[in-house]
């Protein structure tokens, strides 16, 4: 499996940096080309293909670890990226999601998983598949975000994003959160008997939930004003991070039930 | 009112409210609200808010109130005290800190203060949107804001109410009352006798750990033992015998299906510098776990994680009725209202366990926080429909 994975990793890696270096090149000579196209969705036709056959060899919904929701993530943001382009027509949207993927698989490629095919009987549940996807897709809305932002904030770099523009992107990644968020409540109600306990993982839900909140609210206040949209999009995914990765290792973390993720 | 008069306004209002508050923790009992005075503070509110509305919604205290710069105002504390909860274990202690409620934020003076401030900015803003013209960014709107607060309003409410009860059930013995989180025996409407308890475990897993420090090993690779040869890491592993319920006496192996078995495997290990014929298996409450160390590495069979397990029960109802049904986690068992959850077993014992624990709650508002968290779905698709073409303002390139 692993080995699987590593050559497929190699190959996705090596067209999205081509991707990259390509849209930079046709940047600068006023060129378009579709063999960017043809590239990114051969690309995303082979993520897609391991992770069915991941799905299949595993025997139960690949999205229990956090290797797994890297898997997905990686998939997700690069997918994203290139409906954005494909209905924006700015090809430069795929910059930020394969730069993104690209982390993300590495990040996969340094934790080797241990593909244990377990799934306590907390997670064997309808709501298990759509709670985490919906999860997924938002981080990965909110990962680009990110991106742009940080594109926006760097002087150096020419690409940058209207705030119109993340102001829709976050609108969209919020909805999901939402979705994620209230998903989880009604999963937790069947599970443990409580829709919200405020484990510390609820609560960094909320909190990652509350900041994108505050975004739209200040978008909504201050229309005009664009001084603080970069960084206040920046500072909230940090939070996300914490969030999904970093709750373990917090001092609250043994009071957590969401703990099958290690 | 200019934006930054009313930040200001706010950062007085709500830090003085906010110190205020954390004397009234300081000297106070936990505030407790139950049913039915929290229902009239939910009436009142609306009765309030709405004449407030009616009343003075061309005044400059109602702009203020419902300002969408007061909204930022409290979101931004909100989030405050959620860091604050994000970083600080939520334990009780004696220590300053929990004086002063920062150990049990969720039910002190300064958080409730702030819910009910943000209440009320929802409300007041509900109603003045409510009588907007309805096109499709307001329904949107109030579709968030309506369930948020309903959510908001009963979700904090019904932590009062809450019912929460573990009962322990043996089997053939009914049993009609649950013991709350001070030990204390609750009578219920309905009892339940525990007619059998069913255990499916995952199989075991073969695993190279490696050693951290003295009380830390950490997982590096593992694999089924279904199949005879196996791969881990340097170590190529050859499994000769399985023995399903075993018990070591000594190094003989016996087969007995008693509780304190475990499962076991006679294997060969090959590593590049040595052969080594082992017995490997888990711990259980009997016997301790076999297992083969290498270096700084160690081989052995983890402990087989449940896969399912399943309560056989017979309910009897007040109004007499008698029924069989089955509680599993994930499916929890619902008595005019009440809900039973298969919440535990007895580890020792396992698939052996005559015992098994349940949770048993009610909860009078949840169906209105249904209809809130419903209205909340479908105020996050519509947001999604909010969103403008897009992609047309973008510089340089």
């Amino acid at each position: 499996m692993l080995t699987i994975y590593n050559f497929i990793s190699a190959f996705v890696i090596a067209i999205f940096s081509f991707n990259i270096f390509k849209i930079i090149y046709n940047y600068r000579k006023n060129k378009k080309s579709f063999v960017i196209d043809i590239l990114q969705v051969l690309a995303l036709l082979l993520m897609l293909g391991f992770i069915v056959y991941y799905w299949l060899s595993i025997e139960r919904e690949p999205l229990r670890t956090l290797w797994e929701t890297r898997l997905w993530y990686a998939f997700f943001t690069a997918s994203i990226a290139y409906l954005f382009k494909l209905h924006w027509k700015m090809d430069y949207m795929l910059i930020y999601g394969n730069i993104i993927t690209i982390i993300f698989i590495l990040v996969n490629l340094l934790h080797p998983e241990t593909f244990s095919k377990e799934l306590m009987p907390a997670l064997q549940s309808y709501w298990f598949v759509p709670h985490v996807i919906v999860y997924i897709f938002s981080y990965a809305m909110f990962g680009i975000v990110t991106m742009m932002a940080l594109f926006n904030e760097i002087k150096k770099i020419k690409f940058k994003t209207s705030i119109q523009d993340l102001d829709d992107m976050v609108k969209i990644g919020l909805g999901f959160l939402t979705l994620g968020l209230v998903f989880g409540a009604l999963w937790a109600k069947k599970a443990w008997g409580n829709y919200w306990t405020w484990d510390p993982k609820e609560v960094w839900a909320l909190i990652t939930w509350i900041i994108y909140l505050l975004y739209i609210h200040y978008r909504f206040g201050f229309i005009s004003e664009e001084k603080y949209v970069n960084k206040i999009l920046i500072i909230s995914f940090v939070l996300l991070l914490v969030c999904w990765f970093g709750v373990n290792y917090l001092p609250v973390a043994n009071q957590s039930v969401h703990t099958y993720t290690n | 009112m200019q934006p930054k008069e009313i930040y200001q306004k706010n950062i007085l209002l709500i830090a003085g409210g906010i110190i205020l508050c954390f004397l009234f923790e300081f000297l106070l009992p936990s505030p407790n609200f139950i049913f039915p005075y929290n229902l009239w503070i939910v009436i009142f509110l609306f009765v309030f808010s709405f004449s407030f509305y009616i009343l003075l919604r061309n005044k400059k205290i109602f702009v203020f109130l419902s300002s969408v710069h007061t909204s930022i105002s409290i979101l931004t504390i909100y989030l405050f005290f959620l860091l604050i909860m994000g970083f600080l274990p939520q334990n009780d202690n004696n220590s300053l800190i929990s004086k002063f409620g920062l150990t049990h934020i969720v039910v002190s003076y300064p958080f409730v203060f702030i819910s009910l401030y943000l209440i009320l900015n929802l409300l007041l803003v509900i109603w003045k949107r409510l009588f907007f013209p309805m096109n499709f960014k307001n329904v949107a709107f109030l579709f968030n804001h309506i369930g948020i607060l309903i959510v908001l309003i009963f979700g904090s409410i019904a932590g009062f109410d809450l019912i929460k009860l573990d009962m322990y059930a043996e089997k053939n013995k009914p049993v009609w009352y649950g013991f709350d989180d001070r030990r204390k025996i609750k009578e219920l409407p309905f009892a339940i006798e525990l007619k059998d308890f069913k255990i499916e475990f995952y199989k075991p897993n073969i695993q190279l750990l490696k050693i951290e420090n003295e009380n830390k090993l950490k997982l590096i690779k593992q694999a089924s033992i279904d199949k005879n040869n196996i791969e881990l890491g340097n170590a190529k592993i050859k499994i000769l015998k399985k023995v399903n319920y075993a018990w070591f006496f000594e190094d003989s192996v016996f087969s007995s299906y008693t509780p304190g078995y475990t499962k076991a495997i006679y294997a060969e290990i090959v590593t590049p510098t040595e052969k080594i014929n082992t017995w490997l298996s888990y711990g259980t409450i009997a016997q301790k776990s076999r297992f083969v160390r290498l270096g700084n590495y160690v081989i052995t069979l983890s402990e087989p994680q449940p896969k399912k397990y399943v309560s056989y029960v017979k309910v009897y109802t007040k109004d007499e009725k008698v029924y069989e049904d089955s509680i599993l986690v994930n499916h929890p068992l619902d008595i005019y209202g009440w809900k039973i959850y298969q919440k535990d077993y007895d580890h020792d014992l396992g698939e052996f366990s005559n015992v098994s624990i349940f949770e048993v709650n009610y909860d009078r508002w949840l169906s209105v926080i249904y209809f809130g968290i419903y209205m909340m779905v479908i105020g996050a698709v519509l947001l999604m429909f909010t969103v403008n073409k897009g992609g047309k303002n973008v510089n340089n390139l």
